[in-house]
Order: structure tokens, then C-alpha cells, then sequence
């Protein structure tokens, strides 16, 4: 009998431990990290890091390397954020940052202040709802300033062209991702519209356009 | 015997195929261009919420149970 109370209890106190340690998982997860595994790709050591490749290529560039300790500072909607190196997602789309108050940078695309497009992504709100880096990223207009300051104390000041809301199948991934039109570009990308339950994932992209000046 | 070569050739044809298959899964190619990324978690609120509840009332009750039973004894 005591054996028999003593197994009860041993059980129920492993239940317990592990309803605690999920607890505390979501919890975390929820609010304040969230890591996506990344998919491992397969690099083309030919292709010159940097310089924005045709959709025809089966295979992406060597990453590039960045300066660490960079940040993203937007005033018109009080961001400013670490900026992470991400890369693409197990699901082919491009990665997140591991938590929602940093911004990604798309390690396999274009160096920041370099011509072409480099891409930044931020969430738009936690597990809770609540408000991330990118929340109100869609109240960004043409002439709206964007500063990249680098660890040697420089920084990038880029102006927002345009920002955009697309349909999240309809995003203009070229133009998002390869346009190199010679201007040292930066976009930037967050969720928007209406939660899809489906897809787990909201219905639409807010895209926003800036150009070094 | 041609039957028996037959299945022969058919069952290295399917093992070739599957190396082949097992190969090109072990690699994970990418595109040039990722897709748009998936930035947003606020629909998750309502499983988190009930999650939350779930394992906290149930590790609450354990705890609950556990300290009388300690208290008990």
C-alpha cells in the first residue's frame, strides 16, 4: 500500500513538474522568444556574395558577412532595434528574428548601403497580441526616415519611397528581394491583415520601400 | 531465371532510386528568392491562453496535492 501511494505520488509529482515546465515554455515562446529552425542550404561558391542573382539560379550565394551590433532606428514609429542575420526558413520563406523586438536581416541577399536590396523582417505582435518591433510599420510614408547605425559609429540614412500592402501569396518577391537598379536599397516586411487560421499566418504583407540618400 | 533477373534489375532500379531520392531530401535546396516571411504570432493568443490554463492548472492542482500529501505524512 505505501508502495503503491509512494508510485501515485511520484507520478503525479512528474506530471506536475512537466505541466510547470510547459507553462513556462508557452510562456517564453509567447512573449519573448521564438526561434524558427533555419533550412540549411546549399551554397554556390561561384557567385560573387552580394551581387543579386537571377530567379533562374537553383542555388543562393555564400552568406554575407556583416558588422555585429548593428541596429535599425525608424523615429516616426519609435523603432529602434538590434538587427539579427536570418537566413531562409524549413518552410522556403524567408526567416525570423528569434525574438520580437529585433529586426532579420536576409543574410543571402544584399550588405546593407550596398546596390541592390537588402531586406530587414520583424514581427508585428507576440503570442499574446501584443505590439513588436514592426507593429505599426504600415504608418510609414514616402519621405519618413530609416538610420542603420554601424558599429564604427557610421550610420546609413535611408528615406522611404513607398510602402506597400499585399496579399501574402502576392508579395513582389523580385522587386522585394533582386531589384538592383543600382541604389543602395532597404526594404522592409512585416505581417498585416487578418489572422488565416488555415495557414497560421496573417492574410497580408506590409512592405515598405527606402532608398540611401 | 529471365523472371528472376527481371525482379533483380526491377529491385536495384528501386534501390537506385531511392539513394537517389535519399540524397536529394538529405539537401535542402533554396531558391534564390525566399518567400515572404511569416512576422506575425497574435493568432496564436487564443491556444497560448488555453495552454497557459491548461498546464497551470494542472501543475497548480499537482502542487496542491503534493504539499498535503508531504504535510500528511
Amino acid at each position: 500500500m505505501i508502495m503503491r501511494n509512494q508510485l501515485i505520488n511520484f507520478a503525479i509529482g512528474v506530471v506536475t513538474l512537466g505541466a510547470a515546465g510547459a507553462f513556462v515554455l508557452i510562456l517564453v515562446h509567447a512573449l519573448w522568444y521564438a526561434p524558427e529552425e533555419e533550412a540549411a542550404v546549399v551554397l554556390n561558391a561561384s557567385t560573387t556574395p552580394g551581387v543579386p542573382q537571377s530567379a533562374a539560379s537553383s542555388s543562393i550565394s555564400a552568406p554575407i558577412p556583416h558588422d555585429t551590433g548593428m541596429r535599425l532606428r525608424i523615429p516616426a514609429i519609435g523603432v529602434d532595434a538590434a538587427i539579427q542575420d536570418v537566413g531562409i526558413g524549413k518552410t522556403g520563406n524567408m526567416a525570423v528574428p528569434t525574438n520580437y523586438t529585433d529586426v532579420g536581416w536576409y543574410r543571402y541577399g544584399t550588405k546593407i548601403g550596398d546596390a541592390g536590396s537588402a531586406v530587414m523582417d520583424g514581427h508585428v505582435d507576440n503570442g499574446f497580441a501584443l505590439a513588436a518591433v514592426f507593429k505599426n510599420l504600415d504608418q510609414l510614408k514616402a519621405g519618413d526616415d530609416i538610420y542603420v547605425d554601424k558599429q564604427d559609429g557610421t550610420t546609413l540614412h535611408f528615406k522611404v519611397e513607398e510602402a506597400d500592402d499585399y496579399p501574402a501569396a502576392d508579395v513582389p518577391l523580385q522587386q522585394l528581394f533582386n531589384r538592383n537598379d543600382g541604389q543602395a536599397r532597404l526594404n522592409l516586411i512585416t505581417c498585416a491583415g487578418e489572422w488565416d487560421s488555415s495557414a497560421e499566418a496573417y492574410d497580408h504583407r506590409t512592405v515598405v520601400y527606402a532608398v540611401l540618400v | 531465371m529471365k523472371t528472376l533477373k527481371k525482379a533483380a534489375a526491377a529491385s536495384l532500379g528501386t534501390l537506385f532510386a531511392w539513394m537517389i531520392a535519399g540524397v536529394a531530401s538529405a539537401q535542402t535546396t533554396a531558391s534564390t528568392t525566399p518567400g515572404a516571411p511569416d512576422t506575425g504570432m497574435g493568432g496564436d493568443l487564443a491556444t497560448n491562453l488555453i495552454l497557459l490554463a491548461i498546464t497551470g492548472a494542472v501543475a497548480v492542482a499537482g502542487l496542491f496535492y503534493l504539499s498535503r500529501r508531504m504535510a500528511q505524512s
